[in-house]
């Protein structure tokens, strides 16, 4: 476990963030500033190994058992925040609530704040899902606009159509490790097919591929060329009404149509 | 009906069947002074630990994070200057 030498040496550690869902750590904040906040590339490339973002308790609002989750508990357990500062905001981006304390317990009340806010019931799954990535600044690149796909993922039906807006104003970015692993692949399952040694941005990419495996992705993006969504395996779009309406279409009658206008803000939940 | 979804920093009109299911998040209203608010919750573990301290660090997340300045300012200024530590600065 590596963590940054200044952090470790100090004798006051102040950890800030805010508590959103998280995909697959189960909410971010909290420890997350710890580890993947100021660890080592190798601790943060273990804590996202292939095998623990394959885990099905690696999700959206789980702690318990969650892989991820107990990896970046143990590294911030190494050099623990004497104090964890953690905020829960609204969708203006406001704050709503604030947690401070030793972890865990403040971080603990955070998670059980934003998960009575975020989830949300719906009526079973839909042929044709809407999402985002919660608007700027998370939908600044691509890499990180997988979040509002896999909010979407967990309402989409087998086969379904998900209609992603992330307007990517810094690309995919452009030269990443996530741009070169899409780029390395000739189809998308082929980074599911066995366990790959872990790398960097590599979990991405992994639940891009598991997005697609259930559903195609459509894309509406300004910062994003169409040869760029084709190269992450997304299909561009230039009118999303348009898009809504064929993907609609093509399902067949009786189609149903959901949308989540704050993407991954929402943990969209079949009752 | 058009529903106006997060996009970028000017949202993005789309239009979607009348009988669309649109989800959204409970929100809840926010607070009235965000700074005061923060600095009641820290000012009570700061004012024990950060007397014994000599360095501080203060983590605070990427660009791509939408964290409250006011969050940030506070535990930094909390952890600085008025306790006489100081500020170091990694990337």
């Amino acid at each position: 476990m590596l963590l940054d030498r200044a952090w470790v040496e100090a004798d006051l550690r102040i950890v800030t963030g805010f508590v959103e869902p998280h995909f697959f750590a189960g909410f971010s904040g909290g420890p997350k500033g710890v580890c993947p906040g100021i660890a080592g590339l190798e601790t943060i490339l273990e804590a996202h190994h292939p095998r623990r973002i394959a885990d099905r308790r690696a999700t959206w609002t789980v702690l318990a058992g969650n892989p991820v989750h107990e990896f970046v508990v143990a590294a911030a357990a190494l050099a623990p925040p004497s104090l964890s500062i953690d905020v829960a905001i609204n969708l203006e981006r406001q704050v709503t609530a604030v947690f401070a304390g030793p972890l865990p317990s403040a971080y603990r009340a955070a998670c059980a704040y934003v998960e009575r806010t975020a989830v949300q019931r719906v009526p079973g799954r839909f042929d044709v899902v809407v999402s985002t990535n919660s608007g700027y600044p998370l939908d600044r690149n691509l890499y990180q606009a997988v979040k509002g796909m896999a909010a979407a993922e967990r309402v989409v039906a087998p086969g379904g159509t998900i209609l992603m807006a992330a307007a990517c104003q810094d690309g995919v970015p452009q030269g990443s490790a996530f741009e070169r692993i899409l780029g390395a692949v000739p189809e998308p399952g082929a980074l599911l097919a066995g366990e790959s040694p872990p790398s960097l941005d590599y979990w991405q990419a992994q639940v891009l591929a598991r997005v697609l495996q259930q559903a195609a992705v459509q894309l509406r993006s300004d910062g994003l060329s169409e040869a760029d969504a084709r190269r992450a395996f997304l299909e561009p779009v230039d009118d999303l009404s348009a898009a809504v309406d064929r993907a609609r279409t093509g399902a067949g009658s009786g189609a149903r149509v959901c949308v989540l206008p704050d993407g991954p803000l929402t943990v969209a939940t079949p009752a | 009906m058009e529903v106006t979804l997060a996009y970028g920093r000017t949202g993005l009109a789309v239009e979607v069947p009348d009988d669309a299911v649109v989800i959204r998040p409970t929100s809840l209203p926010g607070l009235p002074d965000e700074g005061a608010a923060i600095g009641a919750e820290v000012e009570p573990w700061l004012s024990s630990m950060a007397a014994r301290a000599r360095r501080a660090v203060v983590v605070f997340p990427d660009i791509t994070r939408p964290t409250s300045k006011s969050a940030r300012s506070t535990a930094y200024r909390c952890s600085s200057t008025e306790r006489g530590l100081k500020p170091t600065c990694a990337s």
